[in-house]
């Protein structure tokens, strides 16, 4: 795909950023208002303490915007990822970060720790994983990455066999609630634990995104990276402890959501090109709406007889995402693996 | 000016460097010729700053290159690698602004000012052309003379290159090495390049640096270090010096 303009200024991210806005304040009103059960605005604004408000403010609008803020985290961390260890698969779900994360929150459930204590444990567990992934998958002192995919498959086997453990050792109730945690799930959020994933995420956003002009040349290796004058180490630490804040967040309210990461961040590349300056806040709001649209048709397309099925978000980022990684593997392996 | 003292550099239990004294001035062109794995790439890695664990000094104007941080070296000394992988297909124009990373401001947008230097740089370098073309389409030769523009978009006063010429056709070899020769003239710039060409060295560079096993030799006219003595050693190669009805010397190899 030819683009026509190649130069960021100032205009054009403007420009950009605005349509982008725009989109996910459409996306926004219509998910809350259209889905299933049906809510009208009517009801909603004007009617005294009926049950389509209570379902309004305590159950459909926590959702819709964990649902964005987790969509916006994993895209950005994808892009992330993808940079700064110059491969186009990475993807916290795959490199076994979001496992990772998710061992730590099945951690903290099983202690039954806070839900502040369960963000930090998870948030560890996520950067241990990362450093270790990244430590394992240099060969020689150079990223491969075959080794990289495959250590991120041997960490996914490695967490989840964890998690099942001990998901064997706890009782009932806690189990329920890990398997809730393995499938990936928008459901049964607080306003407490949205306040705390906007304030996590919302941080890494913008952190990431006022250091998005280093990915550029730090998509180049390291050596590179040095050449054009970006202290490469000193920055990948930051992305690297910002990056695991957002999965780990992520992951311990909502769980293993895979293939937002990879999904959305190459569609944006697509039509946007690869300058990470524009991709980054781009994937943010990208990512925000990727992932609302899925927990749409994820709770409102299947239904048996009368009754709409809830199915969990994982699986409708699944069903499209795996397709899509399979997609691009066939069509990049010749100059990756 | 660029200058190395007693330069030595160790990469595991290996010595790579051994006591080099070298030095680039503005407004020179100097070539540095030696065979695979001799040091000359390890050579450039110091003085880019890519290897701060060197022993004996490498300063530019005095100060050691260890103190100044990678932003204000890459204002002052560009390099040109062999070559980069590019994982996502940026165009090449996007590639030759990144030349302007070490320049943008705290937002990071591109100024007029940075695509004006970036045209600028692909033009001088025969880049212009395919500017809009994603950088994974280009050929070897293509993406060689977008590494030269993207430094020349750094606006340095000394640019090192690291073996420009393998992957361009000859036409190429000789505009590059013209376009080298003029930026030391013309800009005032202290060119360093490592390069096999010995013939094109000769014609171009003002001296010659050789490099064997670590150790460097010569750093005087081509006419002085390029003899059929020396390069038999350096090279382990007969040659002889052939003179063309204009004057000109040329290497032919046996």
């Amino acid at each position: 795909m030819m683009r026509k303009t190649t130069t960021l200024t100032t205009k054009r991210f403007g420009f950009i950023m605005g349509i982008l806005f725009a989109a996910s304040l459409v996306t926004l009103v219509l998910v809350t208002f259209f889905g299933r059960p049906a809510l009208s605005m009517n009801e909603i604004l004007f009617s005294e303490s009926s049950w389509a408000r209570e379902i309004f403010y305590y159950v459909r609008l926590p959702r819709v915007l964990l649902g964005f803020l987790v969509g916006a985290a994993l895209s950005v961390t994808g892009v992330n990822f993808q940079s700064l260890l110059r491969n186009p698969l990475a993807d916290p779900y795959i490199l076994g970060v979001s496992g990772g994360a998710a061992l730590g929150g099945v951690v903290g459930l099983a202690l039954g720790l806070s839900f502040q204590l369960m963000l930090g444990v998870s948030f560890i567990f996520a950067l241990l994983s990362l450093v270790g992934i990244y430590w394992i998958a240099q060969v020689g002192g150079r990223l491969s990455s075959s080794s990289l995919l495959l250590t991120g498959l041997m960490f996914n086997a490695f967490a989840f066999a964890l998690v099942l453990l001990i998901n064997a050792l706890v009782e009932i109730g806690q189990s329920q609630q890990i398997i809730y945690l393995l499938m990936g799930s928008l459901e049964a959020t607080s306003w407490n634990t949205v306040l705390w994933l906007f304030a996590i995420v919302f941080l890494g956003v913008i952190v990431t995104t006022l250091l998005s002009k280093n990915l550029n040349v730090m998509s180049l290796g390291e050596e590179a990276a040095l050449r054009l004058g970006v202290n490469d180490q000193k920055l990948r630490k930051i992305f690297f402890v910002v990056s695991s804040l957002m999965v780990g967040a992520s992951v311990a309210v909502a769980g293993l959501i895979g293939f937002v990461g990879l999904f959305v961040p190459h569609v944006l590349r697509l039509i946007f090109g690869p300058d990470h300056r524009l991709l980054i806040p781009a994937s943010a709001l990208g990512g925000g709406i990727f992932l609302v649209v899925c927990d749409f048709i994820a709770r409102s397309v299947v239904t048996s007889g009368e009754v709409y099925l809830q199915l969990p978000v994982g699986v409708i980022t699944a069903l499209t995402g795996g397709p899509f990684f399979i997609f691009l593997l066939r069509k990049q392996r010749a100059s990756i693996l | 000016m660029i200058e190395t003292k007693n330069l030595s550099l160790t990469l595991g239990d290996k010595l790579i460097l051994k006591e080099m004294c070298f030095h680039l001035k503005r407004g020179e062109f100097v070539g540095i010729l030696g065979p695979n794995g001799s040091g000359k790439t390890s050579l450039l890695r110091v003085l880019s700053g890519i290897y701060p664990n060197y022993s004996g000094s490498a300063t530019l104007y005095l100060i050691p290159t260890k103190n100044l941080k990678p932003k204000g070296l890459a204002q002052m000394i560009a390099v040109v690698p062999q070559e980069e992988h590019f994982p996502f297909s940026y165009s090449a124009l996007e590639v030759v602004l990144m030349g302007r990373t070490p320049y943008v401001g705290f937002a990071g947008f591109d100024s007029a000012e940075d695509c004006e230097i970036a045209r600028l740089a692909m033009q001088q370098t025969d880049c212009w052309s395919f500017a809009t073309r994603p950088v994974d389409t280009l050929s070897g030769g293509e993406k060689q003379r977008l590494l030269i523009a993207r430094a020349l978009a750094q606006k340095t006063p000394f640019i090192l290159l690291d073996e420009p010429s393998t992957h361009l056709d000859l036409a190429h070899q000789q505009s590059t090495f013209t376009l080298l020769k003029r930026l030391a003239y013309e800009q005032n710039m202290g060119v360093a390049c490592i390069t096999h060409e010995i013939n094109l060295a000769h014609q171009y560079c003002d001296r010659i640096y050789l490099i064997k096993e670590g150790h460097l030799l010569g750093g005087d006219t081509p006419k002085s270090v390029l003899t059929v003595e020396k390069i038999k050693s350096v090279f382990g190669i007969s040659s002889q010096m052939v003179t063309t009805c204009d004057g000109k010397a040329y290497h032919v190899f046996l």
